[in-house]
C-alpha cells in the first residue's frame, strides 16, 4: 500500500498522529500546524550541521525534535494562557511525528511541498470536524445552538472517518491513474 | 487505595474508550504500515506490546523517583526509555530498513513515547499504572491483529484499485471505533 503514493497521501500517513488527534477544533489545529511547520524547518536546518553518521544522526535529530516540541508546548501555554484548553498532548507529540523529520531524509527533496500540504490539511480537517461536530467555526455558532450536524465527528471515530474520506477523495482525483492501478496491483 | 471494582472500571476504560491506539491514535501508523499476514502480525505484535509494557513500567518508575521539581525532565527520561525500546525491537529483528527515506524505527516513536506520556498525565499509583498498562497492550495487540486481518481482506478483495488503499483501512478503523463507543454506552 506504500507504493506510488502522492505527496498528499504521504503527508496524511507521516502526519497521521496530529491529523487525527489535534484537529477536533480549528484553533487547536492551527496552533499545532504552525508549530509543526516551524519545528520541521528547524530540524531541516539542524540536520545540515550534524554528523553524517546515519546511526547517531537520527537519534540526535529525534532528541532535538522532542526538545523543540516541549519548548513549543511550554511557550504556547506561557504566552497564551487563555489558549491552554486548546493545547493538548499532540503538541508535545509533534516530536515523534515522522513528518517533521522529512527535511532530514536524503531521498525526499520536496520539503516545502510536504509542509504546505500538511498545513492546508490540518486547517481543512480542523474546520470540517469543528463545523460538523460542534456546529461552530473558531467557537462561533454557525448552526442552531445545540444542533451540530454530526456530533460524533468531534470524537475519535469521526477523526478516522474524516481522514479516510479525504484520503479516498485524494485517491479518486489523483492525476496519474495509471500508476495507481499498477501500484494497487502490487500491494503488499 | 482504589477498590477492585474501580480498578476493573479503569481497566475497561483503558481497553475500550481510552485505548491508547483508538482514542489517542498512538501506534495506528505503525500498525497500518507494519501489519502483514495475520500469523506474522500476531508474532510481531507480541514483540511490540511486550516492549511497550516494559518501557511504560520503566518510564513510570523513573519519573516517580524523580523529585517533583524536576518534572520538566520527564520528556528526556521518556526519550531515553524510548531509545531503549527501539533497541529491544531492533535486537528482535524488527524495524529494519527505511520508510520514505527515514529509518523504520521512526514509526514506533509515537506509541513508545506517547504511552509513557499518557501514563504520566494520569498520575497513577503502581496498581493503577499496571492496570492501565495491561489494558493498553491488550487493546493494542487486538487492534494490531484486527488491522492485519482487515488489510489482508482489502488486498485479496475484488474491489477497484482506488479502494485498495489506506482510506478503506482508516474507514474500517472508524467503524471499529464507533463499535467501541457503542460497547461503552451499553
Amino acid at each position: 500500500m506504500d507504493k506510488n503514493l502522492t505527496i498528499l497521501e504521504k503527508v496524511m500517513l507521516m502526519g497521521l498522529l496530529p491529523l487525527l488527534g489535534a484537529t477536533n477544533n480549528l484553533k487547536q489545529a492551527l496552533i499545532t500546524a504552525i508549530s509543526a511547520v516551524l519545528i520541521a524547518v528547524l530540524i531541516k536546518f539542524f540536520a545540515k550541521f550534524i554528523s553524517k553518521r546515519e546511526d547517531y544522526h537520527w537519534y540526535l535529530l529525534i532528541g532535538v525534535g522532542i526538545t523543540l516540541s516541549y519548548i513549543f508546548y511550554i511557550a504556547v501555554i506561557d504566552i497564551f494562557p487563555d489558549l491552554e484548553i486548546f493545547v493538548n498532548i499532540y503538541l508535545l507529540l509533534l516530536g515523534v511525528t515522522p513528518l517533521i523529520y522529512i527535511g532530514a531524509s536524503r531521498s525526499e527533496d520536496k520539503f516545502f511541498a510536504y509542509q504546505k500540504d500538511f498545513f492546508i490539511l490540518m486547517i481543512f480537517v480542523g474546520a470540517l470536524r469543528e463545523f460538523l461536530g460542534k456546529g461552530t467555526i473558531f467557537s462561533f455558532e454557525i448552526t442552531a445552538a445545540g444542533y451540530p450536524p454530526l456530533g460524533f465527528v468531534k470524537d475519535f471515530p469521526g477523526a478516522f472517518l474524516i481522514v479516510s474520506i479525504i484520503y479516498l477523495l485524494v485517491e479518486l482525483f489523483r492525476k496519474d491513474k495509471k500508476s495507481l492501478k499498477e501500484g494497487s496491483e502490487k500491494v503488499v | 487505595m482504589r477498590k477492585l471494582s474501580e480498578l476493573f472500571r479503569l481497566f475497561l476504560n483503558s481497553l475500550l474508550s481510552e485505548n491508547m491506539s483508538l482514542a489517542f491514535f498512538l501506534g495506528i501508523l505503525f500498525m497500518m504500515v507494519e501489519s502483514g499476514t495475520i500469523k506474522q502480525t500476531a508474532f510481531k505484535g507480541l514483540k511490540y506490546v511486550s516492549t511497550i509494557f516494559v518501557i511504560n513500567v520503566l518510564g513510570w518508575f523513573l519519573h516517580t523517583i524523580l523529585p517533583g521539581g524536576l518534572d520538566p525532565l520527564n520528556p528526556a527520561i521518556f526519550f531515553i526509555t524510548t531509545v531503549l525500546g527501539i533497541t529491544i525491537l531492533t535486537y528482535w529483528g524488527e524495524l529494519k530498513g527505511k520508510w520514505f527515506g527515514m529509518p523504520k524505527f521512526i514509526l514506533v516513536l509515537g506509541p513508545l513515547f506517547g504511552s509513557q506520556l499518557l501514563i504520566q498525565n494520569g498520575g497513577y499509583s503502581y496498581a493503577e499504572m499496571m492496570t492501565v498498562n495491561t489494558a493498553y497492550i491488550m487493546g493494542g495487540y487486538l487492534l494490531f491483529v484486527l488491522i492485519a486481518a482487515i488489510k489482508e481482506e482489502i488486498i485479496v478483495s475484488d474491489a477497484t484499485p482506488v479502494f485498495k488503499s489506506y482510506s478503506t483501512l482508516l474507514a474500517a478503523i472508524a467503524m471499529l471505533a464507533l463499535g467501541v463507543i457503542g460497547i461503552q454506552i451499553i
